[in-house]
């Protein structure tokens, strides 16, 4: 058992915890990996004496590309990356390497080292799940899970083109989350891989897919909205949307907003979504629209996919996209590939600079967002890792929402045309050590349903950071002083502990409720058009071998039968 | 000594269904059982690994005599232990036995590479000018012109045109694609009934240059009257521009005399493919991974960003594309410790000096075996136990059930155990953390 006391708690799940209504607020008992309620005597109890520091749960990844096929690609195609933040093994823990595409050892290093003890993987191929869910099980000590992508997955969009009834799409996307062992669901540019496929370049919402003419982008986005919702999922429909950086991309994001019907719907990388096409350049920030039309609708939620200046790597499911991008490719090389009838990947390397008009927008475009953005349960702090930036930029995005001062002085740095363009010089919000726990721990664990964590109530899963001042809020949040997760010490001062054995991560999946008739469809299509078997699709569970992975199975509630 | 028991074949209900063979990177996974056998659909490598063997287990051995399981770990493990640079060669092993060898290598320091000589070239074409590129069940439904680089591509792919080509059911097309070889042409003999088969027959010393032609051609311009392009390649870019989902198959093991002529053929052939889609739809389909080293490069690239030959330094994993290549090592006697790995396609071991310690599968020639100071008999990968392999279009791992289940903890353990036990030996000895 340990006890952390005189600590200053932030918990914003639980403002009014008992300890806080008795005015108690410095004392957390930690045992056996969870937080407890005081002993009555305790026992063989390590007691640390924080001196006042601030305490917050451990931080949560929304959207994060930390595994899968594309990944892999984006490892490969950063040859120079492999020579950044390079290490030997150390005591238990593994060599690694890696910057923008750092490997599994090093993910979770420097996750860890941050504070962060939960990421999720945004855009699993179905077909790629069981490499995914590998190399997930290859990110030591921190817990994980992946969205599968659908969207463009020509068994879907079948069901669409022969005007299925929505309680048998909802029994297939319950086969594939269940299938590949996902923890939500996402589109990526709903309609638009496919349509890559057949050699089309763009697809607005409301333009019929190629081959299957009945379908449009609007009817994908609304029915898997309805399908995540029916199926019970605490977390909506992850959304890519159609025209991902396209100047003037704004009327694309709001059409799609209309297009849930009030159905709850996550935007994800915002910021690339919110774009006009005014001015000389003909590119404009339409953040205050997009910023306006989230604050209206409160079925709506957003992650940022804020950019930060430098080196970095594109990798996305979106190749109709991700093509156009490889003329900027930086350096010139880029992959693009069509995947199993399931979907695609595009990996272009991408350099962001400061004295580019379109970069600096875009970097203004998301700290706008930030701060137009009123309800902080309904924004969640992503680059989107590693297209708008590492996540280990984070410490620095947040200094830029915490000090005006500090925002305007790097403000002053960039493109002056950026400058005018931007109403960023204007905003003073500030974003408080609450907003911020909201925005990194508790807003994350509330959508993702995962209660037992992003919160420092009794019972829930020890994963505590505690916070040393610093001498600038970046250091403040790049190196805490101490991390735990389960209960137990992992990282100290941004060192990670190597001298024990340290619990390794677990990865969290939901099972929905459907009906298993839809199986026997399914497995006619893959017999049919596969060259993979049916059986071996995904994670079935006949059929894992190898190296176990610890597993944490969710079971949503259906909320239409 | 142990007791070594014979594999009793498993009841038919326990047979699993279906079967996937490891043999090569198609990795096809639609075998069934037929009257007691795996039926191989006609292929040659899968009939070949799936043939009946009803032979008892063979031992592990100790400079050539049996011992059991716990004394060859041991002495593995003292041999690995005082090592100045030791070698792994894999894949060889499923997906768990490429884990288990790397965290090993990891604590270790040393080389680590595949025995695929073809990966690399691939890889280095990739990593240098990227591609695109598609996968089986795209070529499956979407192909409507097939166009093969090189030479026969069968002998180690036998049922790419059949399985991936020749289908006449597929979502977009009515009938099975032309197929096109730009090569050395296929012996009738040995093509689908009824495909559409032509050969521009091209000798492997001119695929080269005539690959810079045809690029030279779709650049137009002052390329095109630099590099005359011969009538029937004229015809061939054509036939192409007029396809919707052409695709470009090239075997990095079947394409030029040389790796390097191959490498700059591959070369020619992504930029052939970048020339032409800011167009139309054209994708390229490499070939290049058998015994599981698809499989081994990816997790090699997400446990160190390098998909294969890496040098485990104190300082972390470095990779050097010619100085780390782990067979030169092995030739030139920089290495003093050999860990061989060959538990699904018995491949011969190579001249080497030092020790060895051969981590090979039953079928492993007991004459190749002479040579190493301790052999360990594992499972094999589809026969004894089941496991995952990486298919050759890199993103998609296939299980692998057991057909006959035979592995235990001692008689034909898995690769990933065998390696487990070698570091919790290591860590044992020392008494301190590696």
């Amino acid at each position: 058992m340990i006890h952390l006391h005189n600590l200053r708690r932030i918990d914003p799940q639980h403002p009014t915890s008992a300890a806080q209504v008795n005015g108690v607020t410095d004392d957390i008992w930690l045992d056996q990996g969870r937080i407890v309620a005081a002993p009555d005597s305790p026992q063989n109890c390590e007691s640390i004496d924080l001196g006042g520091k601030t305490v917050m749960a451990g931080a949560i990844d929304i959207h994060s590309h930390i595994a899968g096929g594309k990944m892999n690609l984006g490892k490969q195609l950063m040859t120079a990356d492999r020579h950044l933040q390079k290490f030997g093994k150390r005591g238990r823990l593994r060599s690694g390497n890696g910057f923008a595409t750092p490997v599994a050892s090093t993910t979770a290093y420097r996750y860890l080292a941050m504070g962060y003890t939960m990421a999720f993987e945004p855009a699993m191929v179905g077909v790629n799940s069981r490499g995914c869910h590998r190399e997930m099980g290859d990110i030591p000590l921190l817990d994980r899970g992946a969205y599968i992508m659908l969207g463009n997955d020509d068994f879907l969009l079948r069901l669409l083109q022969t005007k299925a009834e929505q309680g048998r799409i909802n029994d297939y996307v319950g086969w594939m989350i269940a299938r590949t062992r996902a923890m939500g669901v996402k589109i990526v540019n709903p309609g638009g891989i496919s349509a890559f496929k057949f050699n089309k370049r763009n697809l607005g919402l409301d333009t019929p897919c190629p081959h299957y003419d009945s379908v449009t982008p609007r009817q994908i986005v609304y029915s898997l909205c309805r399908a995540v919702y029916e199926l019970g999922l605490s977390f909506p429909l992850h959304l890519h949307c159609n025209d991902l950086g396209i100047p003037g991309n704004v009327a694309t994001t709001l059409a799609t907003i209309k297009a849930a019907e009030g159905y709850p719907l996550h935007l994800t990388h915002l910021q690339f979504h919110s774009y006009g096409a005014e001015g000389k350049r003909q590119f404009s920030s339409a953040a205050e629209q997009i910023a306006e039309a989230v604050n209206s609708n409160p079925n709506v939620t957003v992650d940022v996919g804020q950019i930060a200046f430098g080196h970095t790597v594109t990798a996305s499911g979106d190749t109709m996209i991700q093509y156009i991008n490889s003329a900027h490719a930086d350096p010139k090389r880029f992959v693009c590939m069509d995947i199993e009838c399931d979907g695609g990947c595009g990996v272009v390397p991408f350099r962001y600079r400061d004295q580019n008009f379109v970069n600096a927008l875009q970097w203004a475009i998301g700290l706008e967002l930030f701060l137009l953005i009123k309800d902080p349960w309904r924004i969640f702090l992503t680059t989107d890792h590693p297209n708008g930036a590492p996540f280990t930029v984070y410490p620095n995005l947040i200094r830029l929402l915490m000090e005006p001062d500090y925002r305007r002085q790097c403000l002053s740095q960039i493109h002056p045309a950026a400058q005018k363009a931007t109403v960023l010089g204007s905003l003073d919000r500030a974003y408080s050590l609450e907003e911020i726990a909201i925005l990194t721990r508790a807003g994350p664990a509330r959508i993702l349903g995962l209660e037992d964590h992003g919160s420092l109530k009794i019972g829930a899963v020890a994963d505590i950071v505690v916070y040393e001042e610093r001498p600038n809020l970046e250091d403040y949040f790049a190196l805490p002083q101490m991390v735990f997760r389960r209960g137990l010490l992992v990282a100290r001062n941004g060192e990670i502990i190597n001298d024990r054995i340290l619990p390794d991560g677990v990865t969290h999946w939901i099972e929905p409720d459907y009906d298993r008739s839809i199986e026997k469809e399914v497995k006619a299509f893959f017999d049919r058009y596969m060259a993979i078997d049916y059986m071996n699709y995904g994670l079935n569970g006949e059929r894992l071998y190898g190296k176990p992975i610890d597993f944490i199975r969710h079971s949503p509630k259906r909320r239409i039968a | 000594m142990i007791t070594l028991n014979s594999p009793a074949t498993p009841p038919a209900t326990l047979h699993p269904d279906p079967i996937s063979c490891p043999g090569c990177g198609l990795a096809c996974d639609d075998l069934s059982w037929n009257d007691g056998h795996v039926d191989s659909r006609g292929c040659p490598i899968a009939a070949d690994y799936f043939k009946p063997s009803h032979a008892a287990p063979m031992p592990h051995l100790f400079e050539g005599k049996p011992i059991d399981l716990n004394s060859a770990l041991d002495f593995a493990a003292s041999l690995i232990k005082v090592a100045r640079m030791p070698i792994f060669i894999g894949g060889g092993c499923d997906i768990a036995g490429v884990q288990s060898l790397l965290a090993l290598a990891d604590s270790i320091g040393g080389v680590v590479d595949s025995r695929s000589r073809i990966l690399p070239i691939n890889m280095q074409v990739m990593q240098e000018n990227g591609w695109i590129a598609t996968t089986f069940s795209e070529v499956y439904n979407r192909a409507d012109l097939v166009i093969l680089i090189g030479g026969n591509p069968l002998p180690n792919w036998p049922r790419l045109l059949s399985r991936l080509v020749a289908n006449h059911d597929s979502m977009f097309r009515t009938r099975p694609p032309q197929v096109l070889q730009l090569g050395t042409a296929i012996p009738p003999e040995q093509l689908p009934q009824g495909l559409d088969y032509q050969a521009i027959t091209v000798e492997p010393s001119e695929i080269l240059n005539t690959l810079s032609a045809l690029t030279a051609h779709l650049k137009g311009g002052a390329w095109r009257e630099a590099s005359p392009v011969h009538p029937e390649l004229l015809q061939l870019a054509e036939r192409i521009k007029s396809a919707h989902y052409p695709v470009v198959i090239w075997d990095a093991a079947n394409l030029c005399p040389t790796a390097t002529e191959s490498i700059l053929a591959i070369d020619y052939l992504g930029e052939v493919i970048r020339l032409l889609t800011p167009s139309q739809r054209i994708v390229g389909l490499p070939l290049s991974s058998s015994d599981n080293a698809g499989g081994m490069a990816s997790v090699m690239t997400w446990q160190t960003g390098f998909p294969n030959r890496l040098f485990y330094t104190p300082e972390g994993p470095e990779s050097h594309r010619y100085r780390d290549q782990g067979l030169e090592r092995v030739a030139d006697g920089d290495a003093d410790l050999l860990v061989w790995v060959s538990a699904i396609t018995p491949y011969p071991m190579p001249e080497f000096k030092g020790q060895i310690i051969a981590i090979v599968g039953d079928d492993y020639p007991e004459s190749e075996l002479t040579r190493a100071t301790v052999t360990l008999r594992v499972g094999r990968i589809g026969i004894d136990h089941g496991g995952e392999v990486g298919r050759s279009d890199s993103v998609v791992m296939i299980p692998v059930p057991a057909a006959f289940p035979t592995a235990s903890t001692t008689e034909r353990p898995r690769v990933d155990l065998v390696f487990n036990q070698i570091l919790a030996r290591l860590e044992r000895s020392q008494g301190a953390i590696l």
